[in-house]
């Protein structure tokens, strides 16, 4: 890191670094500038595919906006999604972060096998796996079946019919995909704490719970917050499976943001009303992410 | 001592069941007969197992499968696809989000806005940028080819690049390139020939993220390919069987889909989790 | 009118794929500009995102009209296919198809199975042992006689949508013959995708409005036909039916059961109403008697009915008992008239039938209906015709099967049936295409070719599944008796000494109503068919939904145009069945 006050041989050179960024900054523009600058026009106008060409559609002003936020299902889509993204994330990172703490603290053999399994979720289609989720939790399906025989009973509980436990089922199976993933952070956030602290602990005769809560978790702050951020903006996506899984039903109760944004935009041939919401959501993630991320942007010095 | 152990592995036991179950599923049902595809209360081990599912997805002869009208499309040009479009972003995202990440860490180019305009690159729903980027990519020809995923592929992930590998260039000691500097090496060979080695573990673990979501993306690539381009998470919709999904042939389809994965994740591994904890995501001090 | 001089041979290279030198500078200066233009934005753009315009998208010029063909149609041939085969030809002979041309095509991934076979391929049914006669290569054949081959792509129905509307967005042209639902024709014409083939229909005579194996007249009024001007070709028309268990309703015993319980016999020959077909759903639900016994020994306990409930099916359901009832979407102001006592006694009838369903029909659809009903699970269900087949290719054998009409509803003591057809995807020529473009006879010519009568009967997958089934010659023909009826199980009820299956679809035809051609459709099937699945799961009470129901529509017809919706439904309503006209005093 370089300190302030001293003029660093590197910073002399100003203009090789731009240009090792170049590269990055010039797809970033090309493909994510310049189709956003393309939605912030369209949302401005009452264009649709079935109605002309864009670049003939009059502009109309805020009209989009205005009407879109008022529209009793998107509010639902946002709150929706909020809550996938609220129990997925949290039940990712409650399993990641135990399953990380039992694999560096316990000893046992076939660590690595066992984390070549953990990973695997990540690796399946998540459109796949919304047909598996819909199978294993569909009315006949594999979860009632289980129970059944454990029970002796017949168990048909409409997990997909019900609103509170269509979304959990959405959330647990989201969490299945990524909770290897905060696994993974947490594990190599944990082998890289330095040692010295939690040795001088133990020799001090604090208790494991302790040392964990104590010394371990504040040490691994920033690999957590930085988790939460990315897991978050991930999860706030969600798209494949739910579409797959329920279909945003029963009623509109499992449509998070995605789904809503790809039947009106694509679907339903509203794409300059969509893009308004499009616009909005965003801009509402970069306040918050900024707000959540503050402590972890390199300073410009 | 015993006991304990034996819950230790008890534990990981029920976790990997955990993982493994939904795979279980898919491998199970890429064996099944139509018959128990869809079969109320569901059949847990194929009756007989069968190939079929795999022979229909390459177009081979699959006699169970055609019983109501299957379709038999063969996945070659789709697995072709995937592995152009997802090397082609890795290669790609590591070479350019290195660069990057070297220049964020090392000299603070654009301070805190690069930084966070690369985030922001990951903020964004796929869905709703979607049709502007269709007509955007028409004005260039970019529709419906490898080139055109490969560059989206990379903007919208270009971001796990930077975040983690800049964590481990944080990490290098600064003494490393000083005194590489007064060994006269250049400025310009100092991230490619000191740095490089040193990060490995980071371009690893950020080539596997960057594959993985490369490679199961669903939503762009729908949209944006249609002949020539199309990958495996479009080509699973294009079984049917008669107006329902085809389960057996998608379940075969995705299974071979992991396993390149697996085989990248197995490869990758080591470097991964000793590459990760050499601290890197773990932000800034 | 274009003749052979007007074509510009320099838009007819991408054939080979390849583009002109002009065009090839045109997409470089583009490409460079976007390219240089993220370059500055990217080194100017660091504290200050700069916005960019794209270079405007290109504007294909396309032909819209027929070609002057040399011959007259009449001298062409005598059926639609050799009239087709023959324009190809002579067009070839004039110098008007390029070299190269090839068709693009895409189609619903499920019908792909009706033409990818190849010719003469012998399947073995695995449960069977009977040997099936696959298709023969509809695409290969098409390319022997005309020498221009068919490139297929497939996608699943559900997304073909979004292809359409995409190609509308780009004019990029990708394919020049699209398989569609025809159910949002409408929003194609807007969208300028659909090619109008009236000029076609007169110059090549389809014989699909007229003839004397024309297809159903609803049909081609109400599918293929907007404004007066023709627009596509029939494909697959999934006919659904309903079907129950023959076995049951036949038995002595659980007839007397039923009169006792319910004061009136058992309806043998399947439910004339809505109230009828609750009722028997109430007493077969939880039937455990001997025929429920399976090969294994177990007995299989019977729910009362498996009527899809996803939004799809539900909006089919509840559109046959809206009309059944005597519900009109527009009063005579132009009002929308959802908020009404005709949808909620249709929504409530439904909902009452949710207990006796086999519950997964909420979030599966018919793929999961196939084996339970093969398995004996489910007294009544809605299917088309396979579920005959494999339910007798299954390990449990056959079923006794019944068919059954469409049920109805008694208004002023008259009984009123209406039918819907289900799932109607069909074909349009692109506009944008490239192919059409240059020639746009071929890719219309290659739909007459596909949809004719002697063709269509030859594309037979497997019994019970085709691609054109509604010529009104087919019920007559032998053939089609023989491949496709064989599998429909005759119901005696319906018309003793007639051909089961296919008497019920004369009558049905009676009842028969063609689609509500709307703009916007699709988003009003996603209004009403979320808003009838919250009301079903509970999730939301008959007024809320009702409400709903009512003021998204009223926003779709605002936004659309609420007087050319109000027209579009007068021509629905030209299409009712006879009852239906007569109760609304329609001529």
């Amino acid at each position: 890191m370089a300190n302030k006050g001293r003029t660093s041989w590197l910073r002399r050179k100003f203009g090789f670094n731009v240009l090792l960024v170049m590269p990055l900054q010039v797809i970033l523009n090309f493909v994510l500038i310049v189709p956003f600058a393309l939605a912030i026009y369209l949302s401005l106008t009452d264009w649709s595919p079935i109605t002309g060409p864009w670049y003939a559609s009059p502009i109309v002003g805020a009209q989009n906006y205005v009407s879109i936020l008022t529209t009793e299902r998107f509010q639902q889509a946002i709150v929706n999604t909020l809550l996938i993204v609220g129990g997925a994330v949290t039940l990712e990172f409650a399993v990641g972060l135990v399953l990380a703490l039992a694999f560096f603290s316990w000893d046992f053999r076939g660590k690595a096998v066992f984390a070549s399994i953990f990973l695997v979720p990540m690796m399946v289609i998540p459109a796949i796996s919304g047909f598996t989720f819909q199978t294993i939790f569909s009315t006949q399906g594999a979860i009632n079946d289980v129970l059944s025989r454990v029970s002796g009973t017949v168990v048909a509980v409409d997990w997909l019919h019900v609103p509170w436990s269509a979304l959990s089922a959405v959330i647990l199976a989201d969490a299945w995909q990524w909770t290897p993933f905060m696994f993974l952070l947490m594990y190599a956030g944990m082998t890289a704490l330095p040692s010295d602290p939690i040795r001088a602990a133990r020799v001090m005769g604090a208790s494991e719970r302790q040392i964990f809560l104590r010394i371990m978790l504040p040490m691994l702050r920033p690999i957590i917050t930085i988790a939460l951020i990315i897991r978050s903006l991930e999860a706030f996506k969600i798209f494949d499976v739910p579409f797959i899984m329920t279909q945003g039903g029963p009623g509109t109760t499992t449509e998070t943001i995605s789904i809503f944004l790809y039947k009106f935009a694509i679907q339903f041939a509203r794409v300059a009303w969509a893009s308004a919401g499009a616009i909005v959501i965003f801009i509402a993630i970069v306040i918050v992410t900024l707000w959540a991320s503050k402590p972890l942007l390199p300073k410009a010095e | 001592m015993k006991g304990k152990k034996l819950i230790y592995y008890a534990t990981m036991l029920v976790a990997a069941l955990f993982a493994l179950f939904p795979l279980f599923w898919l491998v199970t049902s890429s064996l099944k007969s139509p018959f128990e595809w869809f079969a109320r209360p569901v059949v847990w081990i194929p009756a007989h197992p069968s190939l079929d599912s795999y022979a229909a997805i390459f177009g081979l002869p699959a006699p169970s499968i055609t019983v109501v009208g299957g379709v038999l499309v063969p996945s070659f040009y789709a697995f072709r696809n995937s592995l152009l479009a997802a090397i082609g972003t890795t290669v790609a995202a590591v070479a350019i989000g290195y660069m990057g990440a070297y220049s964020i860490s090392r000299y603070k180019t654009g301070g805190a806005v690069t930084y966070f305009f690369v985030l922001t690159s990951r903020m964004l729903p796929p869905v709703a940028v979607v049709i502007p980027l269709l007509v955007f990519f028409q004005t260039l020809s970019l529709v419906d080819t490898v080139e055109g995923l490969v560059l989206i592929y990379l903007g919208v992930n270009v971001a796990f690049v930077i975040w983690i590998v800049r964590g481990f260039i944080d990490d290098v000691p600064k003494e490393v390139e000083e005194a590489a500097a007064l060994d006269g090496v250049t400025k310009w060979s100092i991230p490619f020939r000191i740095i490089l080695p040193l990060v490995k573990g980071g371009l690893a673990a950020s080539a596997l993220f960057v594959f993985i979501l490369s490679w199961t993306e669903f939503g762009i690539a729908l949209i944006l390919t249609q002949y020539n381009s199309t990958t495996i998470p479009v080509q699973l919709f294009k079984y049917e069987f008669g107006g329902g999904p085809a389960l057996g042939p998608m379940a075969a389809l995705s299974t071979l889909a992991v396993i390149p994965v697996i085989i990248l994740g197995y490869i990758i591994q080591k470097q991964l989790v000793k590459g990760l904890s050499m601290g890197s995501i773990r932000g800034r001090r | 009118m274009v003749d052979s001089e007007d074509i510009d041979i320099e838009n007819l290279q991408f054939f080979n794929r390849k583009i002109t030198r002009r065009q090839a500078i045109a997409k470089a200066t583009a490409a460079g500009a976007a390219i240089g233009v993220a370059i500055v934005a990217g080194a100017g753009g660091y504290l200050a995102g700069t916005s960019v315009s794209p270079g405007k998208s290109s504007t294909t010029t396309v032909t819209t009209t027929a070609t002057q063909a040399t011959t007259s149609a009449a001298g062409l041939g005598a059926t639609p296919a050799e009239r087709a085969v023959n324009a190809v030809k002579a067009l070839k002979a004039a110098g008007k198809i390029p070299a190269g041309a090839k068709i693009r095509f895409l189609e619903a991934a499920f019908r792909a199975g009706n033409m990818t076979p190849k010719a003469g391929d012998v399947r073995t049914d695995p449960y069977t042992g009977k040997t099936i006669q696959t298709s023969i290569n509809m695409l290969t054949k098409w390319e022997d006689l005309t020498g221009i081959p068919v490139e297929i792509d497939l996608l699943n129905d559900l997304q073909l949508y979004d292809k359409a509307i995409s190609e509308a967005t780009t004019k990029a042209g990708t394919w020049d013959f699209l398989g569609q639902r025809i159910d949002f024709l409408v929003d194609f014409i807007n969208a300028g995708v659909a090619l109008d083939l009236t000029d076609f229909e007169t110059k090549y005579q389809p014989d699909i409005r007229t003839g004397n194996c024309q297809v159903v007249p609803v049909f081609a009024q109400g599918y293929y036909t907007s404004d007066g001007k023709y627009w596509g070709f029939p494909g697959c028309g999934d006919w659904f039916s309903y079907y129950n268990r023959r076995d049951l309703v036949t038995n002595p015993k659980l007839q007397s059961a039923f009169e006792t319980q319910f004061g009136y016999q058992l309806p043998v020959n399947g439910p004339d109403t809505w109230d009828q077909v609750l009722d028997m759903a109430r007493f077969f639900d939880g039937y455990k008697g001997t025929e429920q016994t399976l090969p294994d020994g177990t007995t299989s306990t019977l729910r009362g009915a498996y009527f899809f409930r996803d939004t799809w099916f539900s909006n089919i359901e509840f559109r046959i008992r809206f009309l059944e009832l005597g519900g009109l979407l527009f009063d005579s102001n132009k009002n929308v008239t959802l908020d009404n006592q005709i949808t909620r006694k249709a929504l409530q009838d439904m909902k009452a039938l949710v207990a006796y369903q086999a519950r997964d029909a909420f979030t599966s659809s018919w793929p999961t209906m196939y084996p339970n009903y093969a398995n004996k699970q489910v007294f009544q269900t809605i299917s088309w015709a396979s579920v005959a087949q494999f339910s007798a290719s299954g390990p449990v054998g056959g079923q006794g099967f019944g068919v059954y009409l469409t049920p109805g509803y008694k208004v002023d003591n008259k009984l009123i049936r209406v039918t819907v057809l289900y799932d109607q995807t069909s074909y349009i020529v692109e506009k944008y295409g490239k192919l059409t473009s240059a020639v746009p006879d071929v890719p219309y010519l290659f739909g007459q070719w596909l949809t004719d009568p002697e063709i269509s009967t030859q594309e037979l997958a497997n019994p019970g599944a085709i691609s054109d089934y509604f010529r009104t010659c087919h019920g007559v023909d032998e053939r089609m008796i023989g491949t496709f009826f064989a599998v429909w199980p005759p119901n005696p009820g319906i018309e003793p000494g007639r051909r089961g299956a296919s008497e019920a679809f004369d009558v049905q035809f009676q009842a028969l109503c063609g689609t509500w051609q709307l703009a916007g459709l699709h988003e009003l099937q996603d209004l009403w068919g979320t808003q009838m699945n919250a009301y079903f799961t509970d999730v939301q009470d008959i007024d809320t939904t009702v409400r709903k129901m009512q003021q998204g529509t009223d926003g779709v017809m605002d936004r659309l145009g609420r007087d050319a919706q109000y027209q579009r439904w007068q021509y629905v309503m030209k299409t009712f069945p006879p009852a239906l006209k007569t109760l609304h005093g329609i001529s």
